[in-house]
């Protein structure tokens, strides 16, 4: 099913964006309460959602406007992958700044690349697949 | 909507159940690797450590009082200093033998989330005078040598640790440089792994803008020092008060060079920080400033 996803890119975004701040606000707290210790795991939690969300979702409704595109799993597979890498350097600074780590938090790093990567790919074969099939009646 | 979904909030219900388990692991879980052997096992000190608050006994055996402690091997004066708006503690301690500087683990026990406090490992074991050690079941790598016996030989990659030798002399070490079988090999006794060293050779070796874990605030504090043969020190200090703020690394540093250290070592503060003497807690420990409570830690330093 071919469908713009122009709205939903925008809502996308705006959704990253908000879980940024909610981030970005809470590792601030957080380490106010810290006795002056801080990871930068903590500090920098928030750039994981925003760089990994909402950019490239601005970006594509920048540069792709109202283009069709295919839906497919590429979607949720990326929104895992970079959920978990924010809760994993979340969990990360948290362990840090209790000066208690734990070889565990790798999992979130394998896992979550392992997702961004899968995702990329998937959206690569998927709109490749878009361009080839969506040529028009007049191709033929 | 929940169709739609479902696969992605399987795997957030998945990072939610693994995220649990990891800080579960992290703070709860116990381990236990190991007890004590029975060569170097917390032992009951010296059964004769009579601690009335105050006596005196003219036939040279114990005299104590709150503080003081003599006996025919063990002398303490615990003296207490106000330095940059900190209250510090100072037990000045000095032994016929370097026996009697000895650690001991929480429950006679190694392994992770194995905790008690000072106070309760101290009295276990019959210490004189007692401060909280390395906690070294905080992490998952260091060196961990307690009174001759090795228990971890995971390095931890230019970190330096406090080692404490069967002749009672201190020495610090880089864990890159040296592995912990060497130090035994050496005559290693002890090792503390917390850090960073605060003095070295009459030198300061911490710098003004140095600190634990990113940490740049004063703090509550615990270290270590040897001044010369079989004689040390005990320091802790408040902190995170309105009474006493605590120190910096550096502050902690000087102070210890003000008491004549030659070597000294920086062990687990903040919350953790605790100076038991005497069959009392004669400091204030605190974690966030707000009641006087004692942290359960993994292990202690102690004379006994």
């Amino acid at each position: 099913m071919y469908i713009s996803d122009k709205d939903q890119d925008i809502r996308k975004a705006f959704t990253y964006l908000v879980i940024s701040i909610v981030l970005a606000i809470a590792g601030a707290v957080y380490e106010h309460f810290s006795f002056g210790v801080w990871s930068n795991f903590m500090v920098y939690a928030f750039m994981i959602p925003l760089a990994g969300g909402t950019l490239p979702y601005m970006l594509r409704y920048l540069v792709s406007g109202a283009k069709p595109r295919k839906i497919s799993a590429a979607g949720w597979v990326w929104h895992s992958g970079i959920a978990t890498l924010t809760v994993g350097s979340v969990v990360h600074g948290i362990l840090a700044i209790s000066g208690r780590p734990n070889h565990l938090t790798i999992v979130y790093l394998i896992a979550g690349t392992a997702l961004l990567a899968s995702a990329a790919v998937m959206y690569v074969i998927s709109n490749k697949g878009l361009s080839e099939g969506c040529a028009g009646p007049s191709a033929r | 909507m929940f169709r739609k979904h479902r696969k992605m909030m399987a795997y957030m219900l998945a990072l939610l159940v693994f995220t649990t388990y990891v800080m579960l692991d992290t703070f709860v879980i116990t381990r236990v690797y190991g007890d004590a052997s029975e060569a170097s096992a917390n032992h009951a000190g010296p059964g004769n450590h009579a601690r009335p608050d105050s006596s005196a006994d003219t036939s040279g055996q114990t005299v104590s009082s709150s503080n003081s402690y003599s006996d025919g091997n063990i002398s303490i004066t615990l003296n207490e200093y106000r330095e940059n708006d900190t209250t510090i503690y100072v037990a000045d301690v000095q032994v016929s033998s370097p026996e009697y500087l000895r650690t001991a683990l929480a429950y006679g026990s190694y392994g992770r989330n194995v905790t008690a406090k000072t106070s309760e490992i101290a009295e276990s074991v019959g210490a004189v005078l007692a401060v909280n050690g390395d906690y070294y079941g905080a992490q998952e790598q260091g060196y961990v040598i307690k009174n001759g016996e090795l228990y971890r030989d995971t390095a931890v990659a230019g970190h330096e640790d406090l080692v404490i030798y069967e002749d009672g002399s201190f020495g610090i070490i880089n864990e890159s440089e040296v592995s912990a079988q060497e130090l035994l090999d050496q005559g290693a006794v002890q090792t503390l792994s917390f850090g960073p060293a605060l003095l070295s050779n009459g030198s300061i070796t911490v710098g003004e803008n140095e600190e634990v874990g990113r940490a740049m605030a004063s703090n509550p504090r615990t270290a270590i020092g040897i001044i010369d043969e079989n004689h040390y020190v005990f320091v802790v200090s408040d902190g995170r008060t309105s009474e006493s703020a605590g120190l910096s690394l550096y502050e902690l540093a000087e102070f210890m060079d003000s008491l004549g250290a030659e070597t000294a070592y920086n062990l687990d503060g903040g919350g953790s920080s605790t100076m038991y003497f005497n069959g009392s807690v004669v400091n204030n420990p605190t974690t966030g400033g707000k009641s006087t409570k004692e942290r359960s830690v993994s292990d202690i330093v102690y004379i006994g």
